[in-house]
């Protein structure tokens, strides 16, 4: 989080602030119902890299880390700790285990 | 009138819960925290006033204040489903709160109030600790800490100032304590963290320092080195420093009369004696 928040990441921002404070939606998610990204407002590049663990790409876009890091916590779409930091640290997408 | 009986620093690390569990009441940071609420308890505390940063949960990026305080009589939490760490219904104070709102904004601080929110871990682990009986009302006072722009340490310690003053002009008999709730410095999900974790990662350097300002009261010092850029080298959470700040602004130039660090998780726990 080097500065300002960029209006374009407010729909990621918005998506993990969900994932940590809306079971339901959370749940929804970990079950892998299509509803929620359905409806989420987010584009094609930023589903694609909250799908497979890019948080990298996302936090260079400008999306809050602090953020982001609750995508690791509840291992969204399986993003471990490890593919979490492969990706924000080092910008390399590791496959699901 | 209100009595400012003592101040407190401590941290809010959401794996404590657990761990605790875990490790049993000998272990290292249940002892730290059974220190603080000895005191509290000596003290006759009745009012916990909370210098504290929400993590985006509470408040989200749609209407993000960079200080604001709870008017509401009660709320829940946590809100953020931490691991071992129940959910509870917290009292607080919205008289004072409410008073404080007043007093504040009189002395030229933009602040802005609740009258509904739910509560996160940076408060609930506090609680859990430090009040596992519900024993006293709370009013937590929320600082940005996490999102730039940051207010200044220079503000942080000013809004402290007038936080004593609103005290000590509030009617009521209360016994009230001051806590700083978060770290000196934590890197949470940034580019710094580890490579196989998603734990907070501190600047051990920059804790230090911070702890050795605190110990010998070096408060002016403090507030010269901890500019937003610093702080947010300390950490993307780094700016839970205007916390301890604004304490100080309660505590003046005085040094700490305990603190230990708990330096691999960038966060210490500090007393100071008030009366």
């Amino acid at each position: 989080m080097g500065g300002f928040i960029s209006l374009s990441t407010y729909d990621v921002n918005l998506f993990c602030h969900r994932i940590s404070v809306d079971p339901v939606f959370r749940n929804a998610v970990l079950n892998g119902s299509e509803k929620p990204w359905n409806e989420s407002g987010l584009d094609p590049v930023e589903i694609e890299a909250l799908r497979s663990g890019d948080v990298g790409l996302l936090y260079r876009r400008g999306a809050d880390a602090f953020l982001l890091h609750q995508l690791a916590r509840f291992q969204v779409e399986g993003l471990t700790p490890k593919r979490y930091a492969a990706s924000m640290k080092y910008g390399r997408v590791l496959p699901r285990d | 009138m209100a009595e400012f009986v003592g101040a407190f620093g401590v941290p809010h690390t959401p794996g404590f819960p657990a761990l605790v569990e875990r490790e049993g009441q000998s272990s290292e940071t249940a002892q730290l925290y059974q220190a603080i609420l000895d005191q509290l308890l000596d003290l006759r505390v009745d009012v916990l006033v909370v210098f504290d940063s929400d993590h985006l949960n509470s408040f989200f990026l749609d209407n993000l204040p960079a200080l604001c305080i709870p008017v509401a009589a009660d709320a829940r939490g946590p809100n953020d489903s931490v691991p071992s760490l129940p959910e509870r219904l917290v009292r607080l104070q919205p008289q004072l709160g409410m008073h404080m709102v007043d007093y504040l904004t009189r002395g030229q601080f933009d602040v802005s109030r609740s009258h509904h929110l739910s509560l996160d871990h940076s408060l609930m682990v506090p609680l859990h600790f430090l009040d596992p009986e519900n024993r006293f009302q709370v009013l937590p006072i929320y600082i940005n800490g996490l999102v730039p722009p940051l207010i200044s340490s220079l503000r942080a310690r000013s809004l402290g100032e007038f936080v004593l003053k609103a005290i000590a002009e509030w009617d009521s008999e209360s016994r009230v304590a001051i806590i700083a709730s978060g770290s000196f410095s934590l890197e949470v999900g940034g580019p710094r963290i580890s490579d196989d974790g998603i734990s907070g990662v501190p600047d051990p350097e920059w804790v230090l320092h911070v702890a050795d300002r605190l110990k010998k009261g070096a408060i002016s010092k403090l507030i010269d080195e901890a500019t937003t850029e610093r702080m947010l080298r300390a950490g993307n959470v780094g700016g839970e420093l205007l916390n301890w700040i604004a304490l100080l602004g309660t505590v003046g130039d005085k040094p700490c009369r305990f603190l230990e660090l708990q330096t691999q998780f960038g966060h210490g726990y500090a007393s100071w004696e008030v009366l």
